[in-house]
């Protein structure tokens, strides 16, 4: 393995990490509101690492501008998809979680 | 292979099947449909994991996007809480001896391929350089197999007229969502020109690379219903002759090119090699616009209107009976 290589693994982790906490908030979260919000929030960051760290291996300028572009369109798609996921259910009357 | 790869064909393989029966046996429609969204996702991985890049694209953008639009826009008429009627254990029976008949040829006839077949790769590569496209995928769909693409295309055209027969004449709701607010608005006029030069790339690199006209007319298609979804485009201000001539350019341009060299060589769509690599782009190009309309006009559902001058079409909202 070569330098780029070690520095790649550390990102990995990292991003497996935010997506498996991501996925544990999507089954555990009280509510609709709070789901989407470790969804969104913590995947697009889990996303974002591995880029990283798939740049760091690809070795090349141009396929990492291109792993970039498709982290910067899924967090245009996944935040705006958030927004109308939870405008439509504040508008049929689902109230926000608090704590009791 | 790697153990990693091999771990992911297994999860591949125990999903598809468990999502697949679970779409089929839920009962509210929206979750149905959502499961639906799922497998398309799967699938699109699946076929990656195959090496088939090509049939990847076309099965995320529309077993993953225009056919749950589809049937999300048909739920949206419904009732949204609609439930299907629950199967009676003979419907079940049905069911699975429908799905039994298609599986049990399938395997057998898998089972009958002797073991050292080699496929037909061997054949197809060495026929790719008469055809005018280095990618072996655009040489089998538009030269090998051109006869049943131009049959495909034809039969997008007639969904479409199917559809706007039963839904008649700028009849019903409009499948525009409402309001769309300012953060989708402003997300598609993102997307929107990204998807277009998206979709000229992959019709250009078509004749070299995984891409071509189905791929680059769904990521155009996509964008499209998408924009008129969220009221960007407005697919009703288009002219009506316009969006008949479009809707029927792919069909009409190939099958000029079929009349074309069965006239001159007496072989149905054998293209004259000097010619091969133009004539192919020219019917790409312009399958690539069928088709993408083909899957607007389907989500939208209603003909355009031929409106007498001066009136402005379908935007206006229905006169209540």
């Amino acid at each position: 393995m070569t330098a780029l290589d070690w520095l790649a693994l550390p990102c990995f982790a990292a991003s497996a990490y935010f997506f498996l906490a991501g996925t544990v908030g999507l089954l555990r979260f009280p509510d609709l509101f709070t789901r989407l919000h470790a969804l969104t929030k913590a995947d697009n960051l889990g996303l974002g690492l591995a880029v990283v760290g798939l740049c760091l291996r690809s070795g090349s300028l141009a396929v990492s501008l291109k792993l970039v572009l498709a982290w910067l369109l899924a967090m245009l798609a996944s935040s705006t998809s958030c927004h109308l996921v939870s405008r439509a259910a504040l508008r049929r009357g689902l109230k926000p979680w608090r704590r009791a | 292979m790697s153990p990693l790869g091999r771990a992911l064909d297994l999860v591949l393989a125990v999903a598809l099947p468990l999502v697949a029966a679970a779409a089929v046996a839920r009962r509210g429609l929206v979750e149905a449909v959502m499961l639906l969204f799922s497998l398309g996702v799967l699938l699109a991985l699946a076929w990656a994991r195959l090496g088939a890049s090509d049939i990847a694209m076309v099965e995320a953008a529309l077993g993953a996007g225009v056919t749950g639009v589809l049937f999300l826009t048909a739920l949206s008429r419904l009732d949204a809480a609609a439930e299907a009627p629950r199967r009676s254990p003979l419907g079940w029976a049905g069911l699975s001896l429908l799905a039994a008949a298609a599986v049990v040829p399938v395997g057998l006839a898998v089972a009958a391929l002797p073991r050292d077949f080699a496929g037909l790769v061997a054949p197809v590569l060495r026929a790719v350089p008469e055809t005018g496209a280095t990618h072996p995928v655009t040489s089998v769909l538009l030269d090998f197999r051109g006869y049943d693409t131009l049959l495909e295309i034809a039969v997008l055209v007639l969904a479409v007229l199917g559809a706007w027969a039963a839904r008649g004449r700028g009849e019903g709701a409009p499948s525009r969502a409402p309001d769309p607010g300012p953060l989708l608005t402003a997300a598609v006029r993102v997307v929107l020109p990204l998807s277009v030069v998206m979709a000229g790339v992959l019709l250009w690199i078509g004749a070299f690379m995984p891409g071509g006209a189905f791929q680059a007319g769904t990521v155009l298609g996509t964008a499209l219903v998408l924009g008129s979804l969220s009221g960007v485009v407005r697919l009703g201000r288009l002219p009506a002759w316009l969006v008949r001539a479009v809707l029927a350019l792919g069909f009409a341009v190939f099958l000029v090119v079929a009349g074309g060299t069965a006239a001159s060589s007496g072989r149905l769509l054998d293209y004259p090699l000097a010619h091969a690599a133009g004539l192919l782009l020219a019917i790409e190009a312009a399958l690539t616009l069928s088709i993408a309309l083909v899957m607007a006009a389907l989500v939208e559902g209603r003909a355009p209107m031929s409106e007498p001058a001066g009136r402005t079409p379908t935007d206006e909202p229905e006169a209540a009976p």
